[in-house]
C-alpha cells in the first residue's frame, strides 16, 4: 500500500512539474526543436553529399598523399553542396525572373510531423538564414504554405491543407474573392476550400486561384490552385470553392521560403 | 520491484534510446505511412517502457517522450507529456495489481493505452478543427496511426526489456 501511495506522490508530483513547465516554456522551447531538428537536417545533408560523391579506391600510398586527397575530396564536397544549391536555386530561377520583388530562400524537406493530419512539415532554413515566422512557403508550383515556427537552422511550416490558415484570395479570371483554408475532409484529397464567396460569383471549375496580396503576408499573385468545383459551405450556406494545389502537398520535399517581398513591409507598416 | 544490478546505467541507456527515438521520430522515408497516418514513436517508446519497467521509471518516461513530442510538434509542454506520464502510472499499477506481468497483458495494456491516447488527442483537437472535422480525421488517420504506434511499440518493448534488465 506503501508502495502504491509512493507512485501516485511521484506522479502527482510529475503531473505538476510537466504543467508548471509546460505554462513556464511556452513559446521557450525552440532550441530544444531545434536541436532536434540537426540531426534530420544533417543526415538529409550527408545523404545529398553522398549521393553525388564518385566512389574512389582508397589510396594507401604516402600520407602526405593521403592528406591532400582528403582536402581535394572535402573541396569537392563543398563543391557538390554548391552545385546541389545551384541546383535548387535555378529551379526557383523562374520564379524570381517573374517576379524579381521576392527574395527566395530554397530549403529541404526535412522532417515530417507524424502528430498532424494537415501535413505540416519541417524545412532546414531558419532564422540564421533570414526565415522568420509568417514567410510564405511555396514550390516552383505555387503556394504550400506558411513558416509557423522559426528555428536557429530550421523552420516549420503549416501547410494551405490546414484550417488554422487564412489566406485572402482572388479568382484570377473573375475577381471574385474570398477566403482560403483548409477542411478535414479535404485535406484527405489534398484539396482545400475558397470560403466567403458573394452569392453573385461568377467561380468556374477550372479558374486559377491566387493570392490577394492585402494584408501583407503574401505577395499579390501566388498561384494556390485550380478551382475543382463550386459548392455550398456546410456550415454556413454560402458559396465555397474546392480548390485542387498545383503541388501534392503531403509529398513536397524542396521549397523556397520567401523571406521578402516588396509591399511587405509597407503594409504592415501601414497596418 | 526491487533495485537489479546496474540500474543507473542502464536508465541512461534508456535515456539516450529515447533521445535517439526522438531525433528520428519524423524523419522522412524512416517510418511507413498507413492510410494517412504515422506511428508516434515517441508515445510508443513510452508505452513500452511502461510496460517493463517499474512505475517511477516509467513515470519519467512518460513525462520525457510526452515533452519532446509536444515541443517538437507544437514547441509547447501539454497533452502528450500529462498522458504519457498518467499512462506510465497506469500501466505498470495494472500490470503488477490486476493482470498477470506477461508479454500478452503487456501487448494488451499497450494497445488499449495507444486507443486512449490517440482517441483523447482527436477528441481535444475538436476543440480547435470542431467536432465533425476531428472525426474524420479520427477515422481516416487516427485508426491507423493506433495500429502503426501499436506495431512500432512491439519490437520497443523487446528493446526496452533488454535495457532496463528482464523487469516483468
Amino acid at each position: 500500500m506503501r508502495g502504491r501511495d509512493n507512485s501516485l506522490k511521484f506522479l502527482i508530483i510529475t503531473l505538476i512539474t510537466v504543467t508548471v513547465t509546460g505554462v513556464f516554456a511556452q513559446g521557450k522551447t525552440g532550441f530544444i526543436s531545434g536541436a532536434f531538428n540537426l540531426v534530420p537536417l544533417g543526415i538529409s545533408n550527408l545523404t545529398a553529399s553522398a549521393k553525388s560523391t564518385p566512389d574512389s579506391a582508397e589510396n594507401d600510398e604516402l600520407t602526405l598523399l593521403k592528406k591532400e586527397n582528403e582536402e581535394l575530396r572535402a573541396e569537392l564536397i563543398d563543391y557538390l553542396d554548391l552545385q546541389r544549391e545551384n541546383e535548387r536555386l535555378l529551379k526557383y530561377f523562374n520564379i524570381s525572373k517573374q517576379k524579381p520583388d521576392l527574395t527566395l530562400k530554397p530549403a529541404e524537406v526535412i522532417a515530417r510531423d507524424a502528430d498532424d493530419d494537415f501535413y505540416s512539415f519541417t524545412i532546414g532554413a531558419g532564422t540564421a538564414d533570414g526565415v522568420s515566422e509568417g514567410n510564405p512557403v511555396i514550390t516552383e508550383n505555387g503556394l504550400v504554405g506558411q513558416v509557423s515556427r522559426a528555428e536557429l537552422y530550421s523552420a516549420v511550416v503549416t501547410t494551405i491543407l490546414s484550417p488554422t490558415l487564412k489566406i485572402g484570395a482572388y479568382d484570377s479570371r473573375t475577381a471574385d474573392s474570398g477566403v482560403v483554408s483548409g477542411t478535414a475532409e479535404l485535406s484527405l484529397k489534398n484539396r482545400t476550400a475558397m470560403t466567403m464567396l458573394t452569392e453573385d460569383n461568377n467561380v468556374k471549375d477550372g479558374d486559377i486561384v491566387t493570392t490577394l496580396g492585402t494584408g501583407g503576408i503574401y505577395p499579390k499573385g501566388l498561384a494556390i490552385g485550380r478551382v475543382k468545383s463550386v459548392d455550398y459551405s456546410e456550415f454556413d450556406a454560402s458559396p465555397c470553392a474546392v480548390i485542387e494545389p498545383y503541388e501534392d502537398i503531403s509529398k513536397v520535399t524542396s521549397v523556397a521560403v520567401i523571406t521578402d517581398f516588396s509591399g511587405r513591409r509597407e503594409v504592415a507598416l501601414r497596418d | 520491484m526491487t533495485e537489479t544490478k546496474g540500474a543507473v546505467p542502464r536508465r541512461i541507456l534508456l535515456g539516450i534510446e529515447l533521445l535517439i527515438i526522438a531525433a528520428f521520430s519524423n524523419f522522412i522515408g524512416l517510418m511507413p505511412e498507413f492510410f494517412g497516418g504515422r506511428p508516434l514513436l515517441l508515445a510508443a517508446a513510452a508505452l513500452s517502457v511502461s510496460a517493463c519497467a517499474d512505475t517511477p521509471t516509467s513515470v519519467i518516461s512518460g513525462a520525457l517522450c510526452g515533452a519532446l513530442s509536444d515541443i517538437i510538434s507544437s514547441g509547447g509542454v501539454c497533452f502528450y507529456a500529462a498522458a504519457l506520464a498518467l499512462c506510465g502510472y497506469i500501466i505498470p499499477e495494472l500490470m503488477c495489481k490486476k493482470l498477470n506481468p506477461n508479454f500478452y497483458s503487456a501487448l494488451l495494456l499497450i494497445f488499449s493505452a495507444s486507443v486512449a491516447l490517440i482517441t483523447a488527442r482527436y477528441a481535444v483537437n475538436a476543440f480547435t478543427y470542431g467536432f465533425s472535422d476531428s472525426a474524420v480525421l479520427y477515422f481516416y488517420h487516427g485508426l491507423s496511426k493506433i495500429v502503426l504506434t501499436f506495431t512500432a511499440a512491439v519490437p520497443l518493448y523487446f528493446l526496452n526489456r533488454l535495457i532496463i534488465g528482464g523487469g516483468r
